[in-house]
């Protein structure tokens, strides 16, 4: 008895201890909240137009969101060795791999450990409710000002569109900046296989009925002599959405079709959309006739990449042919091309969809007690000299790759080392992470002089050539007030569970077609309606901030 | 009186320094849950505040059990807690009788390189991690090309798609955690079964007992400790579940029997950063299992002999 009363009382004190010690924690990280008047700088001496921008060495510390293994983003790379000479600033990164993303991003937050700038890349790696939420409690910094003030060449970019609404945030300000700001298209790309095609006597389909003709002959014939699956991809990353809901003028951010389309100036949820039952329809059709892949909806990206490098698939989504065969010979990765955009019996526009401004990227945080000088740190990479950068040194021959021009220097190429596959990765190995700081490395001149050959750049020509042309600006994300998230938090979560189980299982013909009627009533059951309030009062909102 | 009162005292800090090697070798474990389990539980609070990042645990404002009523009241509450509730309940019932039998069975077996060799090929699955476990299930249940698909193939049927009927969740997901756990859970009944006196035996030889008799007297009614112990374990988990395999399982299609308590407060959590609501969400689990336990090791002490305390 004596015993459990004296360790009661010492797990009793610990658990005191253990309160101080988190207090004291929260403490410490609350002082770092920096000075709201701008040009005084705490500790270092600031330049507002002059370079370096500081005149002793600073240090700001990043974290980066790093999408491959392979890529190890540090201060050692071209870009930011050249940025430091320039600005006196130094970059400490810190990588987060995706598979780890979400949780560590929340974790970061939650536990008010957080870095001055906070790169999420280009894509939806930070929900908008979370940029609400954060900026809220304070960790995410307003940037109006300060952009106007610091970041002429990004102000001056971004001003060109007027999709730049998307940026302000339900109280007015701007808590991130855009990392990619170009309408290039999006990272799911559909391909085609164009070699099976030209076999069999098919011409590239530019409609969405010739492509289902052209997949019939894929599953009919069985080009690849092993069980050809005409359509894969898989729910949740890859979905076929780019072939099945753009021809049928739904809009896509990615490869999943937007959540909130916009039909009549006006936000609708999905299930709404007037050409969402012909979805399902076209979905269900696809799968019964075994056209898509049986295991669409159960099937992790990496069995969807096995099938891939086996060459059994015909047509497919996903960010990249040679990633997708896995395979770095053109012979075979070139098989597959991309597709224009579908046009269909209900809709007859060539488009596909990307944010010409991508959502917040790039966020500077609480503990930043500088943000003046991250300011004019992060505006420097939307510069022309920055892109350039951004390719890379020239190549010295030494087998370390570079960019090698030709005797007229009117265009060059990429060399790459050993270790690189392709020049992709070898510009987010050692150049630059093109991934999460884009600034205008796609579109300044100097890009320009990039040779379209072969090797992986045939993908930034297949993007070119039959994608950027039609690309359109896709639904845009809208920012939820902190009270809209509140109130809508568990209805939107009941919502797009309930629906995306609804919908696979129409598609899979476990439910018939007609339960289109039921699953909308329920779904005003769960309260869809409160949902499509909020977020039309969102899209209300977006346009009154429309130049 | 005054040595009277010092005299426990003094005994206690005897008794400590006296077997201090025995404390000490209790201290990692009294220090692993004071920091990792009882030590974070300061962190429960923001259940019952409007938890804000930036200002931390303790800074937040006070919320009530504003989280709780906005839970209970919500339309997916029942769902998700029936749906918890029927798997952990289905899983017991399924799953704990399995292991003592397999320890009966072993018991029985004479030959000690068969008993060694089935032993160690029932238990190794449960050092196989959840993520391969469950890619296995999907590839073995695959429609296109799942060895169970291939033998109802064999024998003229048309393949099932397992993974996404809502109605099989349960079953695959009870059955697998058998193959999982099933050598693993029976290692407990078996070195009991090894402590049973032989004089026991003997003397039912003795009385001319068969072996099936010799089970059922001596073998079971051997075990019941056991056996109430871990029944009593498992019912303080009836609102658990393996919460990553459950995760890995899921797909979209069968989310109205696989969605649990647990993945629902992960999805609100470090999905939509509802940090407040999910751990409103998590201590009602708690409680509800803490509730359970009481209940059940209750019952336990009314009707056998032995409890948990």
């Amino acid at each position: 008895m004596k015993t459990r009363k004296s360790l009661a009382a010492l797990l009793a004190c610990i658990m005191l201890m253990s309160i101080f010690a988190g207090c004291n924690a929260n403490g410490e990280s609350q002082s770092g909240t920096p000075s709201e008047e701008s040009g005084q700088v705490s500790g270092v001496s600031f330049n507002e137009a002059d370079f370096p921008i500081t005149d002793e060495p600073t240090t700001l510390t990043a974290v980066m969101l790093s999408q491959s293994p392979n890529w190890e983003y540090n201060s050692d790379m071209y870009i930011f060795k050249k940025m430091e000479e320039l600005t006196n600033v130094k970059l400490e990164i810190t990588n987060i791999p995706g598979e780890q993303w979400w949780e560590q991003l929340q974790l970061m937050f939650a536990s008010n450990e957080l870095p001055d700038i906070l790169f999420v890349g280009v894509g939806a790696f930070i929900n908008a409710s979370d940029v609400i939420t954060y900026a809220n409690a304070g960790q995410l910094l307003p940037l109006n000002d300060l952009l106007e003030k610091y970041a002429p060449t990004y102000t001056a970019l971004t001003d060109q569109y007027p999709e730049k609404a998307k940026l302000y945030t339900p109280d007015g300000n701007m808590y991130g900046m855009t990392a990619l700001i170009y309408p290039v298209d999006g990272n799911a790309r559909p391909f085609i296989n164009q070699q099976w095609a030209g076999d069999l006597g098919y011409e590239m389909p530019e409609t969405y009925e010739d492509f289902v003709e052209l997949l019939k002959a894929f599953r009919d014939s069985d080009p690849s002599g092993q069980g050809t699956i005409p359509l894969s991809g898989s729910a949740g990353g890859n979905e076929v959405d780019p072939f099945v809901a753009g021809p049928l003028g739904m809009t896509y951010g990615w490869s999943n079709k937007d959540t909130w389309q916009v039909v009549d100036g006006k936000i609708v949820h999905v299930t709404q959309h007037p050409m969402y039952e012909q979805y399902l329809k076209n979905m269900n059709e696809l799968y019964s006739e075994k056209l898509l892949d049986q295991e669409y909806y159960t099937q992790s990206q990496s069995e969807l990449l096995a099938k891939g490098a086996a060459m059994r698939v015909g047509a497919y989504v996903h960010s990249a042919h040679f990633l997708f065969t896995n395979s770095q010979d053109p012979a075979v990765y070139d098989q597959y091309r991309m597709p224009v955009p579908f046009t269909s019996e209900y809709f007859d526009e060539i488009a596909c969809y990307q944010d010409a401004i991508n959502p917040a990227g790039i966020f500077i945080t609480s503990a930043c007690e500088n943000p003046e000088i991250a300011v004019r740190y992060l505006d420097y990479f939307f510069t022309d000299e920055a892109a350039e950068w951004m390719y890379g040194p020239e190549d010295q021959g030494d087998g370390k790759g570079g960019i090698e021009w030709t005797e007229d220097r009117t265009v060059f190429k990429i060399n790459t080392d050993e270790d690189s596959d392709g020049a992709y990765d070898y510009t987010n190995r050692y150049i630059a992470p093109t991934n999460v700081i884009i600034g205008n490395y796609y579109y300044s001149d100097f890009s320009k002089k990039l040779e379209m050959a072969l090797g992986d750049q045939s993908l930034t020509y297949n993007q070119q050539t039959y994608r950027v042309p039609y690309v359109k600006p896709a639904a845009p994300t809208l920012y939820l007030s902190a009270a809209e998230i509140e109130q809508t938090a568990m209805i939107a979560d009941a919502v797009n569970t309930y629906y995306a189980q609804m919908e696979s299982k129409i598609v899979m013909g476990e439910e018939p077609l007609e339960s289109y009627a039921d699953m909308i009533s329920h779904l005003e059951s769960l309260g869809l309606n409160d949902l499509v309030e909020a977020y039309n009062t969102a899209y209300d909102r977006y346009k009154s901030n429309m130049n | 009186m005054d040595q009277q009162n010092a005299k426990p005292k003094r005994s206690l800090l005897r008794i400590v320094l006296r077997n201090y090697q025995v404390y000490l070798l209790l201290l990692p474990c009294i220090i692993y849950f004071a920091l990792f389990c009882y030590g974070p539980m300061y962190g429960l609070q923001i259940a019952f505040k409007n938890y804000n990042t930036g200002l931390g645990i303790l800074g937040s404002e006070w919320a009530g059990l504003k989280w709780f009523q906005q839970f209970l009241s919500s339309g997916v509450f029942w769902g998700i807690f029936k749906n918890t509730l029927v798997l952990s309940v289905y899983t017991i019932i399924v799953g704990f009788p399995l292991p003592i039998i397999l320890a009966l069975m072993l018991n029985e077996v004479r030959s000690l390189r068969f008993k060694k060799i089935t032993q160690t090929i029932s238990y190794a699955p449960h050092f196989i991690s959840t993520v391969v476990i469950v890619s296995m299930i999907t590839l073995f249940l695959s429609p296109s090309s799942g060895v169970i698909n291939k033998i109802i193939e064999a024998f003229g049927g048309d393949a099932v798609y397992f993974m996404i009927k809502p109605k099989l969740f349960q079953h695959i997901y009870a059955f697998s955690g058998i193959w999982q756990h099933v050598g693993w859970s029976s290692i407990i009944y078996l070195a009991a079964l090894t402590g049973i006196d032989p004089t026991l035996y003997e003397a039912a030889q003795m009385d001319g007992a068969s072996r099936m008799r010799c089970i059922w007297h001596i073998n079971l009614p051997s075990l019941r400790p056991v056996i109430v112990i871990s029944l009593i374990l498992s019912a303080g988990g009836v609102l658990g579940g393996d919460f990553e395999k459950i995760l890995l399982m899921q797909n979209a299609s069968i989310m109205e029997t696989a969605d649990v308590i647990s993945t629902y407060v992960y999805r609100l959590g470090i999905g939509m950063s509802q940090f407040s609501l999910s751990s409103a969400i998590g201590v009602f689990n708690s409680v509800i299992n803490f509730i359970v336990l009481l209940l059940v090791n209750k019952i336990c002490r009314k009707v056998g002999d032995t409890s948990l305390w």
